[in-house]
């Protein structure tokens, strides 16, 4: 339950941040993805179901205040979410860079979704332009937040383990 | 770490049936709208949280911009001085001519063209973070009689329209969003050409300008206001100046480029005009073909370029 809450919490700061905060400053030309953050770092930590559901809810905000048909979005984030998930499952041991490489790989799916459902399909085929106007930016502010948000949901994470055990002690 | 609570269902069938439901979604909704309703009770919700996130955090990062522009700005004060003084010398010059034309309207008993528009004022309170669509949230929704298709103004240019309103907030599509086309034409010759925003002349500061017949009388630097033959967009309203326009390649159409009079980096508040222009799809889609056909039955002369469509 706390956990639940928790992800709730997280999830609303972060769409609110994105949106509401460093979409509308103008010194920023790229936004970060924080949303996209939250998934691959749950998906890669707790697993694929995890990850998966908390994605499900990022994309269901994004569609909810800015996409015109409902499901964009929420596709693409429960796919990012399984993805690391299963990733999360692959690599035991974290070394240092995961968490950077699963960014650059989930912005990367993510940014070629929607060129190829938004823009592919309408005939728009300068890849070369968006690349480097659009993807690149957004991958390497990301990239940057990736190392601020990172650490937070790990450390968010661990102290949510540490209470469900304790919680479940008293129960036994 | 990883404990068994209870036989539990399979990732992988949770993720399908997640997808589907999506796909079923998206299917849903864009066939039908009714994902406004769900989209209303959501911001109603959050409308406030977003406001004020939005004035705390955009105050800071505006004083910061503000700091970084400081240099350029008494530069520009020089300049806008010297435009004010050749404005205002115009402005008296237009004053007499209008009068003028407002006698000859009364012999002639013709109506007002273009009358100005009742508008509401709304702040921006968020845009859409992704980097591919140029989507804006304002504070102001059907509760302040904000309706779908109504066209957004400000500095004195076109900025949108609105493609979805729910009781306290509005989105707005931007007429820089990739998908939008917007049937305008010259203020001066009064030719038709088609306004459409392209995401990779987005950094450039430009918009695409198209579908002008080669013998149209538009030249570079017109002003380029909204067409009175546009089906969403009420006439007269300025949406920049032509520039670089070259023939095209078929040798019967001239495109180039438009350099917009709104500055879409720093728009923090906009004006929606209260009337919706009569004929109007009512449409909320921002896909392009529907708007592309509404705009393209609008052009009548410039038929001949039709065969660029989705270009």
């Amino acid at each position: 339950m706390k956990r639940v809450l928790s992800y709730a919490g997280i999830i609303l700061l972060a769409f609110l941040l994105q949106n509401n905060v460093f979409a509308v400053c103008p010194i920023i030309d790229a936004t970060p993805n924080i949303l996209l953050i939250l998934t691959f770092s749950i998906g890669f930590i707790k697993g694929t179901k995890e990850g998966m559901t908390v994605g499900f809810f990022c994309g269901l905000l994004m569609d909810f205040a800015f996409g015109s048909i409902i499901g964009y979005y929420a596709l693409i984030y429960l796919v990012v979410g399984y993805i690391t998930g299963m990733i999360g499952q692959m690599f035991y041991i974290e070394f240092l860079n995961m968490p950077l490489l699963l960014c650059v790989l989930s912005d990367f799916i993510y940014n070629m979704y929607i060129y190829t459902f938004g823009f592919l399909i309408r005939g728009r085929t300068a890849l070369g332009a968006y690349m480097t106007q659009v993807i690149l930016p957004e991958v390497v502010y990301t990239a940057l937040l990736t190392l601020l948000v990172y650490p937070l949901v790990l450390k968010l994470d661990e102290r949510l383990s540490a209470s469900e055990k304790r919680s479940a002690k008293r129960f036994v | 770490m990883k404990k068994k609570k209870r036989p539990s269902i399979q990732p992988k069938h949770i993720f399908t049936f997640l997808a589907a439901l999506c796909i079923v979604l998206i299917i849903a909704t864009s066939v039908s709208n009714g994902g406004n309703i769900l989209r209303g009770g959501f911001n109603t919700l959050l409308m406030p949280m977003q406001k004020g996130f939005n004035l705390v955090g955009g105050g800071i990062f505006n004083r910061a911009d503000n700091l970084i522009h400081l240099h350029n700005v008494e530069k520009e004060n020089e300049q806008l001085k010297d435009e004010l003084a050749e404005l205002k010398e115009q402005n008296t010059r237009y004053q007499l001519e209008l009068t003028e034309l407002a006698e000859y309207r009364s012999l002639l008993m013709l109506a007002e063209q273009y009358p100005d528009y009742e508008t509401v004022g709304a702040h921006i309170i968020g845009k859409n973070s992704d980097n591919w669509y140029k989507t804006i949230m304002v504070d102001k929704g059907s509760r302040d009689g904000i309706a779908v298709d109504m066209n957004v103004i400000a500095d004195g240019g076109l900025v949108g329209i609105v493609t979805s309103v729910t009781p306290a907030t509005a989105t707005i599509s931007t007429i820089i969003n990739d998908n939008r086309n917007v049937g305008a034409m010259a203020l001066n010759s009064k030719d038709a050409c088609i306004v459409t925003g392209d995401l990779s002349l987005y950094e450039k500061g430009l918009l695409s300008l198209s579908r002008i017949a080669k013998d149209d009388d538009i030249n570079n630097d017109d002003k380029i206001v909204t067409s009175n033959t546009s089906t969403m967009y009420m006439p007269g309203i300025l949406i920049g100046y032509a520039s670089e326009l070259t023939v095209d390649p078929n040798n019967l159409t001239k495109s180039g480029y438009l350099i917009p009079v709104v500055d879409f980096t720093h728009l923090d508040s906009v004006l929606i005009i209260t009337s919706v222009k009569e004929g109007s799809s009512g449409g909320t889609e921002e896909t392009a073909p529907e708007d592309a056909e509404g705009e393209t039955a609008a052009e009548t002369t410039t038929e001949a370029a039709a065969e660029e469509a989705g270009q």
